[in-house]
């Protein structure tokens, strides 16, 4: 079980927080909230607080790189990524490079390493961003599947229709300066 | 021989230190001399050949320079990984640095006007480095620091190569402090102990990596930068020494850190010319 506790003191300095997330083994959780609310500055919060635990974690900004990678590079030096392509079709396109990659590629790229890796709890900030119909399906039979395997997920989404169902919902909301859960449901 | 396998082994350094540099910072404007280390190793080496000229004039040696300078160079370079790791912005560092530089040049300058005024001998080949004096104890200084950078590159190579990935490398448990702390030490002590043997090279720590990504990295990944690339910027170094050793101009030798800069430079313009609307760093 995975205890998500954030009050004022350990979020930001000048904004009140209190919020308790319970995350059982193999579950996920869903936050919700307009822009702006916090929900990133949150997550990143977590990610730090709880690197002892490394959680694997996808953020909202754009792939950075250095190196044009090939995707057939990139499976060589993460392995078991192509597990995880498969799923979305990217590996019908393994000579194309990260620069030629479209946004929506390039979050697949960027989910695919994040599953892939090595950890047991996964946050995801807005994983769904520039990813098609289909591609959100997929994702969301990826997501049981992995739960499944006793994966966690703790999952920040504006888009709440491509979830898998039964997942607990948390709606924040900034209330005074205080961010607070003001409601709760299962998608 | 011992003369080319020097120039060769100084192009194999200068070409992976760079590379180390500009893999560090992601940045391809960082190098050896724009972030200050080639200002440092001449500075030091300026000192040195002063001081020992007052207190030792006959016994100044350069092992002695290599023993005071090495430990002090480790530092620096450790000191600079702890400084620079986790920073997402190095322009304001690289400007720092080429700043350092122009300083280092503007004190050069002034001890060789102070030199000259007192008749004594001044270290001219420090600016521009070249091959004319070497020995065996030259070799065996650079193949122990070369030893050294494979041995590094061997102990951390995952975490190299994972760290080449840019932010997909995150998740990935990357040791990236030892990283940083291997990359900027292997610049910090390449640097210093090529200046102390032959002089600057000041430009060719950053020409020499971007021209073995431009033309290796994309069919071999970073073994064909690190390690084909390199070598090729050997033989590069290499063959113009050779050509100013061959062909004395009104019978005194070119520089080779000169010719090569200027030639490295002319490759560098094209190469970049050749390759726009194909970053080589970006966002996906």
């Amino acid at each position: 079980m995975y205890k998500f506790e954030l009050k004022t003191s350990t979020f930001l300095p000048s904004t009140g927080c209190e919020i308790n997330v319970d995350l059982p083994e193999g579950s996920a959780v869903v936050l919700v909230g307009e822009n702006g609310v916090g929900k990133t500055t949150l997550l990143n919060h977590l990610h730090c607080k709880y690197e002892e635990k490394s959680p694997s974690f996808v953020e909202q900004k754009p792939l950075d790189f250095f190196y044009d990678y090939s995707l057939n590079q990139i499976r060589e030096l993460q392995h078991g990524i192509d597990t995880y392509w498969a799923v979305f079709g990217l590996t019908q396109k393994l000579d194309r490079r990260i620069s030629l990659l479209s946004g929506g590629e390039a979050q697949i790229l960027k989910l695919a390493s994040s599953l892939a890796s090595p950890h047991e709890l996964f946050i995801l900030d807005e994983p769904s961003q520039a990813l098609d119909h289909d591609k959100k399906n997929k994702l969301a039979q990826l997501l049981v599947n992995m739960m499944k395997a006793k994966k966690s997920f703790l999952i920040v989404e504006h888009d709440l229709l491509w979830l898998p169902k039964n997942l607990p919902v948390l709606k924040l909301e900034r209330v005074g300066d205080m961010i607070k859960v003001v409601d709760q449901w299962t998608t | 021989m011992v003369r080319l396998l020097c120039s060769f082994i100084t192009g194999v350094i200068l070409s992976q230190t760079g590379s180390f540099i500009q893999l560090g910072t992601r940045n391809i404007l960082a190098s050896p001399s724009t972030l200050g280390f080639d200002g440092l190793a001449v500075l030091w080496c300026l000192i040195f050949h002063s001081v020992s000229m007052i207190f030792f004039p006959e016994q100044a040696s350069l092992l002695l320079s290599l023993l005071l300078g090495l430990p002090c160079f480790l530092i620096l370079g450790r000191t600079f990984s702890g400084f620079i790791q986790g920073k997402e912005r190095f322009e304001r560092i690289i400007l720092l640095g080429l700043t350092f530089n122009l300083f280092v040049g503007a004190i050069f300058s002034l001890w060789q006007f102070l030199f000259l005024a007192f008749n004594l001998p001044f270290p001219m080949e420090l600016w521009f480095g070249h091959f004319k004096f070497i020995s065996q104890e030259h070799l065996l200084y650079l193949v122990l620091t070369e030893l050294l950078i494979i041995a590094g590159y061997v102990w951390l190579k995952r975490d190299i190569s994972l760290f080449s990935l840019g932010s997909l490398a995150r998740n990935w448990g990357v040791r990236e402090k030892k990283l940083f702390t291997f990359f900027f030490c292997s610049v910090a002590v390449g640097t210093f102990v090529i200046v102390s043997l032959f002089g600057g090279f000041s430009f060719l720590g950053l020409i020499f990596p971007i021209i073995a990504r431009k033309l290796w990295f994309k069919s071999y990944g970073l073994k064909g930068e690190l390690f084909l690339g390199s070598i090729i910027n050997g033989f590069f170094l290499m063959s113009i020494d050779l050509l100013c050793y061959q062909f004395p101009v009104m019978g005194a030798e070119i520089p080779v850190g000169l010719i090569v800069t200027a030639v490295g430079a002319v490759s560098l313009i094209f190469l970049l010319w050749r390759g726009r609307g194909h970053g080589i760093i970006g966002k996906a």
